[in-house]
C-alpha cells in the first residue's frame, strides 16, 4: 500500500514536471515565431523602399516643389513620415523607424500630414 | 531533506534545458533574419544627384568662373555649394579641372575612401559584402573657365563617391 502510494507520487510528479516544461517550451517558439513572422512578411524591405525613395525625391528636388505620398501605399500603410536631423522616417503598417536614411538638400523640407496623404514640401 | 535536494536539482535542470532551447530558437531567428533581410542600394543614383547639384552650382550656364571661388571653397566644395557638413560627411567629390597642362582641384571628404572601391573591382568579394561597396558615379564635360581674368574652354573630369550610412 506504501509502495503503490509512492509509486503514484512519484507518476503525479513526474506529469507535473512534463507539463510545465511543455509550457515553457511552448512559450519560447511561440515568441520565436512571432519574431520570425515579423521578419518574413517584408515590412522593413517596404519601409526602406519608401525611406530611399523618399530621400531620391529630396535630393533632386528645387525649391517649390512638392510631392505626395499617399497612405493607402502599395508599399504598405503608412502612417508616419518624418524628415529630421537631415534623415527620412517612415513608419509603415506599425513598423517604427529608428535609422532612418540621409538625405542631402541645400534647401528647407518640410512635411505636412493631410486626410489621406503626406506632402512633402521644398522651399527656400 | 532528500526532497528538497530533489526540487533544486530539478529547477537546475530545468533552467539548463530552458537555456538550451531559447539559445536554439535565438540561433534560427538570426538565421532567418539574415536570409530574410535585403538591402537595397541607391547609392549610385545619390553619386548621379550630387554630381549634378555640384556642376549647377560651379559651373552655372556652362561657365566655371575659379576668380569667385576661395581658396576655402575649393578645399571645401560642399560647404561653397551650400551644403551642410552633417549631411555630406559621407561623400567624396573631386572636379579636376584640366587645361593646358593645368590642373586645377575642387573637392571636399576623403579621397582615402576610393581604395574601398579599389577593392570591391575584385569579382571574388562575396555579395553579402557588396552592400559596403560605395556608390560612385563619375564623368567628364567640357566648359568655359574665368580664370585671373581669362577665358578659356577646359575639361573638367568629377568623381562622386558616397560610403555606406552604417
Amino acid at each position: 500500500m506504501e509502495f503503490q502510494l509512492k509509486m503514484k507520487n512519484k507518476r503525479g510528479g513526474l506529469l507535473q514536471q512534463t507539463i510545465v516544461h511543455i509550457v515553457l517550451v511552448g512559450l519560447i517558439f511561440a515568441l520565436f515565431l512571432f519574431a520570425t513572422a515579423d521578419k518574413i512578411n517584408s515590412r522593413g524591405v517596404r519601409q526602406q523602399v519608401l525611406e530611399k525613395q523618399v530621400a531620391l525625391l529630396i535630393d533632386s528636388a528645387v525649391p517649390g516643389m512638392s510631392f505626395v505620398i499617399e497612405k493607402n501605399n502599395l508599399n504598405g500603410l503608412v502612417q508616419r513620415v518624418e524628415v529630421r536631423d537631415g534623415k527620412v522616417f517612415v513608419m509603415v503598417e506599425g513598423l517604427s523607424s529608428f535609422k532612418g536614411y540621409p538625405y542631402f538638400s541645400k534647401y528647407s523640407v518640410s512635411v505636412r500630414e493631410e486626410d489621406n496623404k503626406f506632402v512633402v514640401s521644398i522651399n527656400e | 531533506m532528500n526532497n528538497r535536494g530533489e526540487v533544486i536539482g530539478e529547477g537546475i535542470i530545468m533552467i539548463y534545458r530552458l537555456s538550451l532551447v531559447s539559445l536554439i530558437a535565438v540561433v534560427v531567428w538570426g538565421i532567418s533574419s539574415v536570409s530574410y533581410a535585403h538591402y537595397i542600394d541607391v547609392r549610385d543614383a545619390e553619386a548621379r544627384v550630387l554630381a549634378r547639384s555640384v556642376v549647377e552650382c560651379v559651373s552655372p550656364d556652362g561657365v566655371l568662373d575659379l576668380d569667385i571661388i576661395p581658396d576655402e571653397g575649393r578645399k571645401n566644395i560642399f560647404s561653397y555649394c551650400g551644403f551642410e557638413d552633417f549631411e555630406v560627411g559621407r561623400f567624396y567629390v573631386e572636379l579636376k579641372v584640366e587645361s593646358s597642362g593645368k590642373v586645377t582641384r575642387l573637392s571636399q571628404g576623403d579621397s582615402g575612401a576610393l581604395w574601398v572601391l579599389e577593392i570591391f573591382k575584385n569579382d571574388e568579394v562575396s555579395e553579402g559584402l557588396r552592400k559596403y561597396e560605395p556608390g560612385y558615379y563619375d564623368w567628364s564635360y567640357p566648359v568655359y573657365v574665368l580664370d585671373e581674368g581669362n577665358k578659356f574652354v577646359a575639361e573638367v573630369k568629377g568623381q562622386v563617391l558616397i560610403n555606406n550610412e552604417f
